[in-house]
């Protein structure tokens, strides 16, 4: 019977499923084992450059003697510069895990990859916050895109929009109300939107006709008008500004939410789901009354359909 | 018998798969349920006793697959996660290179996601960490590089060689 060994293994099923679950520096490696391979890692569907990553690149001994932190990072941006370069397709997902020292790199790469279909991008930054490169817009591939610790800069009049964007995570992000209202008209397929830590305008509106959830967290916002109709459910946790009579949102969502808001729910009359993000102690009897009083009288639901510590 | 008619017809139907090698095997279900590629096969023949021609797939590496399917049908709901995990682990264990690759081939056409992700880990495991030198002997490989050839591969990509 004829064996399936490393030569007539499929050599796209090996790139995709699995160099691509190795550190990067171990996918290059591999290239050094036979011909079929040399260029292997050129087709690879993930590329991160994780704090692993420059961890491994800076223990490669050059010439055995200190190099200061500029050399350093001039050899990862020649090395990441090589390896992206030399991808030839397939690229998937992009995820670089530092950006403090790659300003001016950041923009060649972004650039570089966007021609390459790619799907996913996670930056993070973990500097001070930087401006995103313009290149971000030149990603018109992305289904999701991942950003911390970054400024967002306004959109380029050009830009048609993410025509494919499913996902959107930002966290110490900072948008402006113009920027935030151009890419949720520009992304028309956006399902899922997670604002972690933003500066936002405070009275925050949000337009979107196919938005299908929607996590706030730790935001300083007064008010929230969600337009959004096909809205199924939103998370509201830690924004203290907030006050519920504020709260606009569309009919039969899901809401988890802060015990604190919960209780003064009056607003909101048809409400299908309802969950408290924290533990409550339910047995202070004035919590205890407070909360029945609010889900059994003012929201019209079975108490089936409360999710919560089901003391009561 | 109160149940409904797609139930009693998941209980009844037996799948019944056939090897390269002209070999039958009959499956419940449920666990020919585990592959999207036989779901969608199913869908559209519905229970018949035709065995499904699975053409690539040897008897030695069918078997294996159901084994697999099997016990994570029944460990579904029954066997703590960290005791599925220490099965799968035990399976792969020592396991040989030629059933690691020819099972991710078949795990792939049947699409049975599970598996491929731990074959394919099990494979990249025994990759890390290893010298060139040692790879080839894992994988039974040849260096088939002239000595010009190789030495271009290490200098292109000599920051991944340290050490």
């Amino acid at each position: 019977m004829g064996k399936t060994d490393l030569m007539n293994f499929p050599c796209d099923l090996f790139c995709s499923q699995i160099l691509t679950r190795l550190p990067l520096k171990e996918a290059v490696r591999f290239s050094a084992v036979s011909r079929k391979w040399c260029r292997a890692w050129t087709r690879l569907s993930h590329l991160q450059f994780s704090d692993d990553f420059f961890i491994s690149i800076s223990t490669t001994p050059t010439k055995r003697k200190a190099v200061s932190k500029l050399t350093r990072q001039n050899i990862a941006v020649d090395i990441i510069n090589k390896i992206i370069l030399m991808q030839c397709g397939g690229l998937e997902i992009f995820e670089l895990d530092s950006c403090v020292g790659f300003e001016s790199s950041i923009h060649k790469w972004l650039l570089w990859i966007s021609s390459s279909g790619v799907k996913c991008i996670d930056l993070k930054n973990n500097g001070l916050q930087l401006e995103v490169s313009e290149s971000i817009f030149s990603c018109v591939t992305l289904t999701s895109l991942s950003l911390l610790n970054f400024k967002m800069i306004k959109v380029p009049p050009l830009f048609q929009g993410f025509s494919q964007l499913v996902t959107c995570f930002l966290e110490y992000v900072e948008l402006s109300s113009a920027t935030f209202k151009a890419i949720l008209k520009l992304c028309r397929l956006l399902e899922s939107l997670t604002l972690s830590e933003c500066e936002l305008p405070s009275n925050l509106k949000i337009i979107s006709l196919s938005l299908k959830s929607l996590a706030l967290l730790g935001l300083y916002i007064y008010s929230i008008k969600a337009n959004c109709p096909r809205l199924e459910s939103i998370k509201i946790i830690e924004c203290n500004d907030l006050k519920i009579g504020n709260i606009c949102l569309p009919v039969c969502v899901h809401l988890e939410t802060d015990f604190w808001l919960l209780k003064d729910f009056s607003t909101i009359k048809s409400l299908r789901k309802i969950a408290c993000s924290e533990d409550v102690d339910y047995t202070s009897t004035k919590t205890f009354l407070i909360f029945k009083l609010v889900i059994l009288n003012k929201l019209k639901f079975s108490q089936e359909s409360f999710i919560a510590n089901q003391q009561f | 018998m109160a149940e409904l008619p797609n139930t009693t017809m998941a209980n009844e139907c037996k799948v019944k798969l056939k090897s390269k090698d002209d070999k039958i095997f009959e499956v419940e279900y449920a666990v020919a349920m585990q592959s999207q590629t036989l779901k969608n096969a199913l869908a559209h023949t519905g229970c018949t006793d035709t065995a499904l021609p699975l053409h690539d797939i040897s008897s030695q590496i069918l078997a294996k697959v159901i084994e697999y399917c099997e016990y994570h049908v029944n460990a579904a709901n029954t066997i703590s996660e960290k005791d599925v995990k220490t099965w799968d682990e035990e399976l792969v264990k020592h396991m040989d290179q030629d059933t690691l690759f020819r099972l991710i081939v078949a795990a792939k056409y049947l699409e049975i996601h599970n598996l491929v992700d731990l074959m394919c880990k099990t494979i990249a495991d025994r990759i890390k960490d290893k010298s060139v030198e040692e790879l080839r002997e894992i994988f039974h490989v040849q260096n088939d590089f002239t000595p010009e050839e190789e030495e271009q591969v290490r200098r292109e990509t000599k920051w991944a060689h340290g050490e």
